[in-house]
């Protein structure tokens, strides 16, 4: 099981959030935004990071890419929150390797789908 | 002026007789010049040779001793020489032994000279009356003595004229002063035309504009004046339309001139920092609010390319795209907005329109060039595309966790007790959340409409402000003091209770939200004899100075790291200000960054406010 990082300013959405994710056997982990989130994640060794984009102190985009200068292309895998339409993502995050970004509102159900499916696709490559 | 040309012409005439007579005699002059000179001549020559010839005969055939005529006599009635005045011989004592002269005429009396040396010679005897004597005398010798003085006389020889040489020089004369009558009317006929047109011209100088007539002269003179004529038409021709061009010039500067000074007068009061640039792409014009916004005076930059005064190489490059291009493209007018200053802190807006005619092949005049500082909008644009991303996160955050919640629920976790609970109070914190946002955008909606009415109620301020700090408190930090000071007795004051509850709410808000760990959020009423004000004053992170214009701005936020820090849409002030307005009244900030900020709403205590009128 892979061990994850949820960053969200919301309260309800990080409680959500990990006990879903807990419930499909992950290890979770919280931080309340970006640069709280960056320490942690320097702390500890992640195979995904779930992240809002609007954070107080550092948002999701500084987090993701920050994470990825400080890390290799491949982990841990970006999974980025936007109220955002998928069609108006920015051009940095299709600059971001291994990030995927999730319109909300969105099914954990179906991001605990997507990220065994990611997992599994980077461990058959490995 | 004719008078003045008849003199002109008279004097003329007698300048020529002047001229014969000066030349007849000068003539008759230099002619008894001669004649004297050779009389002068003859007489010494004849003189000379008559001394010498007669001293070398004897003394015996010089004087008769018997009284007779001697060789004297016979030269005296010999000689032709009309000058001829004597010739005598005369002792050595002076006394004359013999002579002879011309009638009339006594023989002077003459020294006989002594020393041997002067013997022989000449000398000029003057006369009491008539001419004087040129004497030649000569030493009568009797072997090596002189026995005697020879002497000849002749008159000198005056400027008499005479009788063979009056005929000649009368000859000469007569057609030497025949000439100066036809010299004098060959001239006036010539004089005349040249007169004549001297006239005339002098009357076209005077501003006659009638055609030269033809004049009645012949030869080349004709031709000339002929000539002259046609020039002179010609000038007066092209004069006149000359005073014609320059009077239209005239008119068309005038014109020009007013135009200009109209089409100045219209860039200057456009509301933009306005230039003109020329064909070559240098400024000819440049309003005053160029300087204001860019810098340079009109006159510094007047002549310059933008190049050479504009730093901004965008800017320029910009404004010189349209030189060096096609005519059918450089059409095309364009904009851009650019961000200047060392900071990039002002956005200008630039709108440059190339100048031509419709002709497709005319080059490019110039380029009319307009600036605008469009700071403001560009920040407005960016707080409301913030403010949009804000409100769909806002908006989507609550559905978020209605959709997890949701899928939760109907998922294994739905079973439990438990999580129900757990998901229930989570689902109705967003509703509120959600309600709580529909309610600000609506009421942002109804301000910015201009539909809000106010509902003035009565309002006792202890009360009210009691609830307000209340409502506010539960969403503090456990750390955060909040305090209430309002007087025990006021009198009660009649305003919109919901929208003043929004206005206090939003202060306190802000007070908790911006506050620092351990401060503290006081609510206080100051009930004065004009005005009623109500503070908050909190002890939080303050706001920069730069930041206090815009502060009430819609949609405004700092850029500073402690307001960055916190959620908000930069809306919250914007509405307390239109609500304070609304109700008359006026809201006041005073602030110390790092260490608080007072947020003061006053009221007048007008009749409205103290519930005196009928509202």
């Amino acid at each position: 099981m892979a061990s994850i990082l949820v960053v969200d300013d919301e309260p309800h959405t990080r409680r959500i959030l990990v006990l879903q994710l807990e419930r499909a056997g992950h290890g979770v982990e919280t931080a309340t935004n970006g640069a709280e989130g960056l320490e942690k994640f320097r702390s500890g060794a992640f195979d995904v990071v779930v992240t809002d984009f609007s954070m107080p102190v550092l948002d999701g985009r500084g987090l993701c890419e920050q994470v990825r200068a400080e890390s290799g292309p491949e982990r841990p895998l970006l999974f980025l929150m936007s109220s955002q339409p998928l069609r108006d993502s920015a051009s940095w995050a299709e600059a971001v390797p291994n990030l995927e970004v999730l319109e909300k509102p969105l099914s954990v159900r179906r991001l605990i789908g997507r990220i065994a499916e990611r997992l599994g696709a980077v461990e058959a490559h490995a | 002026m004719r008078a003045l040309e008849n003199i002109r012409r008279e004097r003329l005439g007698l300048l020529l007789i002047a001229a014969a007579l000066g030349v007849i005699c000068t003539i008759a002059g230099l002619l008894l010049h001669a004649e004297r000179t050779d009389r002068q001549v003859r007489a010494r020559a004849q003189g000379v040779a008559l001394a010498r010839l007669l001293s070398k005969l004897p003394y015996e055939r010089l004087v008769q001793s018997d009284g007779g005529r001697g060789v004297l006599h016979v030269l005296h009635e010999g000689q032709g020489n009309e000058d001829f005045a004597y010739a005598a011989v005369a002792g050595l004592d002076g006394g004359r032994l013999v002579e002879v002269a011309a009638d009339g005429l006594i023989v002077p009396t003459a020294e006989i000279p002594a020393a041997p040396a002067a013997w022989l010679g000449e000398r000029l005897i003057e006369m009491p009356s008539g001419p004087g004597i040129r004497e030649f005398y000569a030493p009568v010798l009797d072997g090596s003595d002189r026995v005697a003085q020879l002497r000849v006389g002749f008159y000198e020889p005056g400027y008499a004229l005479l009788a063979g040489r009056a005929s000649f020089l009368a000859t000469l004369a007569l057609p030497i002063f025949l000439m100066a009558p036809l010299a004098y009317f060959l001239l006036r006929r010539q004089i005349e035309t040249i007169l004549e047109a001297t006239h005339r011209l002098r009357e076209l100088g005077g501003g006659a504009e009638t055609a030269v007539p033809a004049l009645p002269v012949t030869g080349e003179l004709a031709d000339f004046v002929q000539a002259f004529q046609r020039f002179v038409s010609l000038q007066e021709e092209r004069l006149r339309s000359l005073q014609s061009e320059q009077s239209d010039l005239l008119v068309s500067s005038r014109v020009l001139s007013w135009q200009k000074t109209r089409l100045e007068t219209i860039l200057e009061s456009l509301p933009f920092a306005t230039l003109v640039l020329d064909e070559a792409g240098a400024v000819t014009f440049a309003n005053t609010k160029v300087e204001a916004l860019l810098g340079p005076s009109a006159k510094e930059i007047e002549g310059r390319r933008p190049d050479e005064w504009l730093e901004d190489a965008a800017a320029v490059a910009f404004l010189t795209r349209y030189y060096g291009q096609t005519p059918l493209r450089a059409r095309r007018g364009g904009s851009i907005e650019l961000p200047i200053g060392s900071k990039c802190e002002q956005i200008l807006s630039i709108i440059a329109q190339p100048l031509h005619s419709e002709d497709e092949d005319t080059p490019l005049l110039g380029t009319l060039v307009l600036f605008r500082d469009v700071t403001p909008e560009a920040l407005g644009r960016k707080a409301q595309g913030e403010f949009v991303t804000h409100v769909a996160h806002e908006l989507k955050t609550p559905l978020n966790v209605f959709s997890m919640y949701s899928e939760a629920l109907l998922g294994e976790d739905g079973a439990s007790e438990s999580f129900r609970i757990e998901a229930g109070n989570a689902l109705r914190d967003e509703v509120e959340r959600l309600s709580n946002l529909v309610n600000t955008l609506l009421g942002i909606a109804r301000i910015e409409m201009g539909v809000v009415a106010l509902k003035r109620q009565r309002v006792r301020l202890p009360d009210f402000l009691k609830d307000a700090l209340e409502n506010v408190s539960r969403v503090r930090a456990d750390d955060l003091r909040v305090q209430l000071d309002v007087p025990a007795q006021m009198p009660a004051i009649h305003v919109d209770k919901d929208l003043l509850r929004v206005a206090i709410n939003n202060l306190l808000t802000n007070a908790i939200k911006y506050n620092r760990q351990g401060g503290s959020v006081t609510l206080s009423v100051e009930d004065g004899p004009q005005e009623v004000s109500i503070a908050v004053v909190d002890t939080g992170i303050g706001i920069d100075e730069a930041d206090l214009e815009r502060l009430f701005e819609k949609f405004f936020r700092s850029e500073s790291e402690g307001v960055q820090a916190r959620p908000g849409h930069g809306l919250g002030l914007s509405i307390t200000r239109e609500i304070v307005d609304l109700h008359g009244g006026q809201i006041r900030v005073r602030s110390t960054p790092g260490q608080g900020s007072e947020f003061s709403i006053v009221f007048k205590k007008t009749p409205a406010l103290m519930g005196e009128a009928d509202v």
